[in-house]
């Protein structure tokens, strides 16, 4: 008897372990994720003619925001400082269609956007059904269908009304597609990085010129943060000398169509310039320039527009300076820098329950009306053309600076992850005094990057 | 050359000294240092000196009281629970199985200790992504439960040490007690356990400190529920790029309090380390 209960628990326990195995694996293939009836609703081809919906026709018709979706639970992930406006959205968006006779629940948590694609990955069944993310993510939860095709009803819509650099970041095409998709709903317009200075240090005429600013720093003994060992900063040097990125068809291979006779001249002009000063400082910008501003140890830092209002605590508004960023000389001649120029977008899970809803709510999210609320309220730049044209851009000094870097500056489109680490060590290394920086190590640390990249 | 013999010595002592005195700065100053930062009055994450100007309580107050974006006595308290469960669990599984090894004589005993020693080679977090899918599907994922069963469940093969302490206590003693018509249950709680306070107390410490301490299992289970975090993972939360500015004062205070509740527990069981009670146990 003894030995029969113990055979039968042995096979009980080992069958158990065996389903909840191939459970697991069930949840862990999310490829099946695009391909489901929710995804292609309406999406397939663009050929037929599809009828087009604002977002007021959205919020004015259960029927057409839901389908026959009812008792929708909603997870939405947005960033901590954006948390408490969202849920207020969420709400508005809850009580609206609870009047059409709908019943909708929906939760906002905290999720950073640069993380909010990895997270998504390691579970999407527990991930939010609507989620913020930056634009650098957008190509590689393209490519693990990890996010829904928006309705082919609301791309008039989003098209028309958002800055067509924007609109170009959301859009992708697979190596089987016959046309782009849209993939995601652009949610601001402000994700690059200007120039943040101290005007009780540098006037405005210093910041124009990376020398003039490290001419003051030096003389002041106060540093100039740019954190060029980041990729994110440091494709500056090869986008100047006028380098572009594309991708090969199969979305594996990354393309430098770079020039090394001009991105050797503007690194030389990095290095004689950063390397051999005291006060450059290619470092972790996130954490150090904010205290820095109100230490009185940094004159200027290049960052990005989610440290604006820190840096206007830090530095009283009165003082804070921000303007795009400056130029350098090469052979001579004063050049733009350029940047890369990221956006923020909101994108419906591919494994979420209530996909029509789940869309009708990024769309009313990212709509003129939220964007607006998010621009007066926390100071996000939005992506709708003409709120990015209007006065609460053009008023506000900071936005502003960069907006107008936006001109001189490549969208984030066409970049694979391998991309950002590879630059920004070559970066680093050509601003880093304790490198060799003759033309010989120049050339290797250029050869390390491009090799680099081209890994997978 | 040195001759006196006197002078040698206090020369040798200086220098032994020295070296000792700098080892213990570099040792002491990381926490001297988040220590004075969690009284600091500065709200700026860097300051250019080492000593603040100004000092207070409000970072503690502000971690305990504040606790709409970063609640800090919530994941101390999951915290708390799971090391307390675990350590219950753990400590009272590998004691067993190191008596079991030690003193019973089974078929396969061998080979057994061998597969155990061969499996706890491993890192535990090597099979996290199998660990998360059978979490998944026994519905327990961002659940402190599913932690309390990740620290305790393989705990059994940190047999090793308990059960080379075990087999220095006396056969002598199961025997007497055998003959006194005690049954091995028995022997084990009543004999062995009391004679093995130190090595109880090094397994309740290791077990207690182990999820206490625990990053990467917390980070894959918890994902995106906040309410079930523990307090490695809310530490780090309070450093990512959108709260430090806000929240690095309070980090440095988190950090301070998280230590006392290890520390209590090592003062207190400290003194049984010391207790030598095996030697002399069978004169009796």
């Amino acid at each position: 008897m003894y030995k029969y209960t113990k055979r039968i628990l042995g096979v009980g326990l080992a069958s158990l372990m065996a389903v909840s195995a191939l459970a697991g694996c069930g949840g862990s293939t999310p490829s099946d994720g695009a391909s489901d009836s929710s995804s292609k609703d309406e999406g397939g081809s663009s050929s037929v003619e599809v009828k087009q919906y604002t977002v007021d026709d959205v919020m004015g018709d259960a029927k057409i925001a839901m389908g026959d979706e009812d008792n929708v639970t909603l997870k939405v992930w947005g960033p901590q400082a954006s948390l408490a406006l969202l849920q207020k959205q969420c709400d508005a968006f809850v009580e609206n269609f609870k009047k059409l006779g709908k019943t909708i629940k929906i939760e906002c948590v905290a999720q950073g956007e640069a993380d909010a694609g990895t997270n998504l990955k390691t579970d999407p069944e527990k991930g939010a059904d609507v989620l913020c993310f930056a634009s650098d993510q957008g190509l590689e939860l393209f490519k693990g269908n990890y996010l829904q095709q928006v309705r082919l009803n609301y791309r008039e819509a989003l098209e028309s009304s958002n800055l067509e650099s924007a609109y170009n970041t959301v859009k992708f095409k697979g190596p089987d597609d016959t046309e782009e998709g849209v993939y995601a709903f652009p949610e601001t317009g402000d994700n690059g990085y200007a120039l943040f200075y101290d005007k009780r240090v540098l006037s405005d005429d210093d910041v124009k010129t990376m020398e003039g600013i490290m001419e003051v720093c030096n003389k002041e003994k106060k540093k100039f943060a740019f954190n060029l060992g980041d990729g994110f900063y440091g494709c500056v040097i090869p986008f100047t000398a006028g380098g572009t990125l594309s991708l090969s068809d199969d979305l594996t291979t990354q393309k430098l169509n770079y020039d090394y006779d001009k991105i050797s001249k503007v690194a030389k002009a990095f290095s004689d310039l950063c390397s051999t000063s005291d006060y450059f400082k290619s470092e972790d910008i996130n954490t150090t320039l904010v205290s820095g501003f109100k230490n009185g140890t940094h004159a200027a830092g290049v960052v990005g527009s989610w440290k604006i209002n820190d840096i206007k605590k830090a530095l009283g508004e009165e003082n804070m300076g921000v303007v795009k960023l400056p130029t350098i000389k090469v052979d001579g001649k004063d050049t733009q820098l350029i940047s890369v120029y990221g956006y923020k977008h909101m994108g419906v899970n591919a494994k979420s329950k209530f996909p029509m809803t789940a869309q009708a709510l990024a769309f009313y999210l990212t709509g003129e009306k939220c964007q607006k609320e998010r621009c007066e309220e926390i100071g996000w730049g939005p992506s709708i053309k003409s709120l990015a044209e209007s006065e609460l851009v053009t008023d506000n000094v900071a936005l502003k600076a960069i907006y107008d870097q936006q001109q001189y500056s490549l969208p984030q489109i066409n970049i694979l992850t391998s991309f950002w680490q590879a630059t920004g060590t070559y970066a680093g290394n050509v601003v880093n005094p304790d490198k060799k920086h003759d033309d010989a190590s120049m050339k290797e640390y250029y050869d390390n990057m491009v090799e680099n990249i081209s890994i997978q | 050359m040195i001759k006196s013999y006197k002078l040698r010595r206090n020369l040798t002592n200086a220098l032994i000294y020295v070296i000792l005195s700098v080892l213990c700065i570099i040792w002491v100053l990381p926490l001297a240092w988040l220590i004075m930062t969690s009284f600091r009055g500065e709200t700026q994450v860097y300051i250019p000196y080492i000593i603040p100007k100004t000092w207070t309580f409000d970072n503690y107050i502000r971690l305990f009281t504040d606790t709409s974006i970063v609640n800090y006595p919530r994941w101390f308290l999951n915290t708390f629970v799971v090391a307390c469960f675990s350590c219950v669990i753990s400590t009272v599984s590998v004691l067993m199985v190191s008596y079991t090894f030690s003193r019973l004589r089974f078929k396969s005993r061998k080979k057994i200790i061998n597969i155990g020693f061969i499996l706890g080679m491993f890192p535990g977090f090597l099979t996290m992504v199998a660990i998360y899918y059978l979490i998944k599907a026994m519905g327990l994922s961002q659940n402190l439960i599913a932690l309390i069963l990740i620290y305790s469940a393989g705990a059994g093969l940190g047999f090793a040490i308990s059960k080379g302490f075990f087999d220095t206590v006396p056969r002598a003693l199961d025997e007497a007690a055998t003959i006194d018509g005690a049954t091995r249950n028995q022997i084990f709680w009543k004999i062995i356990l009391p004679m093995s306070k130190p090595i109880v107390v090094y397994t309740i410490l290791t077990s207690f400190t182990g999820p206490w301490a625990d990053f990467i299992m917390a980070r894959i289970i918890m994902g995106d529920a906040k309410d079930q975090y523990t307090i490695a993972l809310g530490l780090w939360t309070m450093v990512q790029k959108e709260y430090i500015d806000d929240y690095f004062l309070m980090f440095c205070a988190g950090a301070v309090v998280v230590a006392i509740p290890i520390t209590a527990l090592f003062l207190k069981m400290q003194k049984y380390y010391v207790e030598g009670v095996t030697g002399g146990a069978v004169k009796g």
